[in-house]
């Protein structure tokens, strides 16, 4: 009988190793950094999760139904808005900075371009309130959400409480978006040893540890720093970015160094969006000449990728970055409510 | 038995020190939306008056002047501070008083306002409305002062005066970040509660 319990649990176990990497929840990759977001506050359930997908696709959250967070975060482009330098909100309102990719959240110590926002559940106040992203009130949110029939059983059902409050609002979203982890590229597989680069993404790989590695820095590829990469400010924008934040003139013009991860499918690129091509960053980069201030002191060992090749090389390395298992996942796809 | 004693003795002195503010302009009781002609010569109108105070137990409290009974609270300690220590600002709660839905909550540089005081100021006939949003926990621009309470009180009058003589409003009149004139006009209205 014991022998027969101990096989049933045992079997249990093994179903349900089966089954978590299909169910889209948090998990952290072998030898990668411990994250930072604080899960003890915020406990991941699969109704969580699956709570704060439906939140993610739902316009309900913008001032006249119609945009929600995926219309600026494709999950096909790696969460990011492709083809638009900057995303356009309520009423066709352009906002002034590129979506960034949505992935591997639970490992930045801030959020944004300028890195304003500390705490992932705070951040999704500000698309939801801006006026030129979904346009809304946390009122008004709340006030939607709470007519919702079925929107008052999910929030009873994951977090106990009858009336949905801010806080609870922000969890469930953020029990989708701290989920999104993508650590299955090729690269990956290539760390893991279960597969080989080509010639040329092995030489690619050894002009990125030279050159990028520094600011891109493996395994998340982002150090989460600031920096300025010569490509000038915009001229109509003005945003002074980091400087923003921190108040301090030297910080004038810093963005957040964005990871590569998924890099490939996540154009245009730049903090306002203005390279449509992975070409053309890699040679801004190599063309150093042409680099407008200012310039961080990351930039001041020339980057070396004078030939064709070398650029070519380095091209397809960046595309072993490229996670289809994560892109494709069907479980951060839209679903009906059930 | 020893419970009941606890219960009925013990945890009413330790935990419910009702704190009471009791907000004036010269000896007039302080209204929002009220004109009032200050000693300087120039009156004041408040439209928006909110604030957070806190202890070191972990304890925040918003004060809004709209809700008058938010003018009493249950503090544990008489070691009040006025503003919200750093740990209060990140600590990634979006509940009670710290509910960004009480219009307190920087979202977009993290952090709360621990002083909003809106309203209109009269000098020689002209207005002059200003907005002050005042806030910051990282060093220099922190805005966290203790405050002395008299001993064996727990009603503290606040001579609003000492903080509206104090404004910059027809040099700086709007405030909406950090800095060093945010900073001190919340220092002048840590010098208003006595």
């Amino acid at each position: 009988m014991k022998t027969w319990g101990f096989l049933f649990i045992a079997c249990l176990g093994l179903i349900s190793l089966m089954v978590l990497p299909e169910d889209g929840l948090f998990y952290r990759p072998e030898h990668w950094p411990a994250p930072q977001y604080a899960f003890e506050k915020n406990p991941l359930t699969i109704d969580g999760f699956s709570l704060g997908r439906t939140l993610f696709y739902d316009p309900i959250l913008s001032t006249d139904s119609t945009v929600s967070c995926a219309s600026c975060h494709f999950q096909y482009t790696a969460f990011a808005h492709v083809d638009h330098p900057t995303s356009h909100g309520v009423a066709s309102r352009i906002g002034k900075r590129n979506a960034p990719g949505l992935m591997n959240l639970a490992w930045y110590p801030n959020f944004h371009w300028d890195g304003g926002v500390i705490d992932l559940n705070g951040q999704a106040i500000n698309p939801m309130t801006h006026p030129d992203e979904m346009g809304s009130s946390l009122e008004e949110i709340l006030y939607k959400l709470n007519r919702d029939s079925w929107y008052r059983s999910q929030f009873k059902k994951v977090f106990g409480v009858e009336r949905i409050k801010t806080s609870q609002l922000l969890n469930a979203l953020a029990q989708f978006t701290v989920s999104l982890v993508s650590a299955n590229s090729k690269y990956d597989s290539v760390i893991r040893k279960e597969s080989i680069f080509t010639e040329q993404e092995k030489k690619g790989y050894k002009l990125f540890q030279r050159h990028c590695n520094q600011c891109h820095t493996e395994p998340l590829f982002t150090n989460f720093k600031f920096e300025a990469n010569g490509i000038g400010p915009h001229p109509q924008l003005l945003d002074s970015g980091r400087a923003l934040i921190t108040g301090k003139a030297a910080d004038a013009y810093l963005f957040r160094v964005p990871t590569l991860r998924n890099v490939e499918h996540s154009f245009p690129y730049m903090h306002d969006g203005r390279m449509g091509k992975l070409k053309e960053v890699i040679k801004h980069y190599a063309s150093q000449s042409s680099w407008v201030k200012p310039i961080s002191k990351a930039f001041t060992n020339p980057i070396m990728l004078q030939t064709d090749e070398e650029q070519k090389d380095l091209l397809s390395f960046l595309k072993t970055l490229t996670d289809k298992s994560f892109l494709f996942n069907p479980a951060y796809r839209f679903r009906n409510k059930n | 038995m020893l419970r009941s004693f606890l219960f009925f003795f013990l945890l009413p002195s330790l935990a419910f020190n009702q704190t009471t503010l009791m907000p004036q302009v010269g000896s007039e009781r302080f209204e929002l939306h009220q004109l009032y002609s200050m000693s300087n010569g120039d009156s004041i109108r408040i439209d928006q008056f909110k604030w957070y105070m806190s202890t070191a137990q972990g304890e925040i409290h918003l004060v809004d002047a709209s809700e008058p009974t938010s003018y009493s609270f249950p503090f544990s300690s008489n070691a009040i501070h006025l503003g919200l220590d750093s740990t209060a600002n990140t600590a990634g709660r979006f509940d009670g008083a710290y509910d960004p839905l009480l219009g307190m909550y920087w979202s977009w540089n993290t952090g709360y306002i621990h002083l909003k005081l809106v309203g209109c100021l009269v000098q020689k006939g002209h207005q002059f409305p200003f907005e002050y949003h005042i806030g910051g926990y990282k060093a220099p621009f922190e805005t966290f002062v203790p405050i002395k309470i008299p001993a064996g009180t727990n009603k503290i009058l606040l001579h609003l005066e000492r903080l509206f003589v104090a404004l910059p409003i027809t040099r700086t009149p709007n405030i909406m970040l950090p800095g060093a004139t945010a900073q001190q006009i919340f220092h002048a209205f840590s010098t208003v509660f006595e």
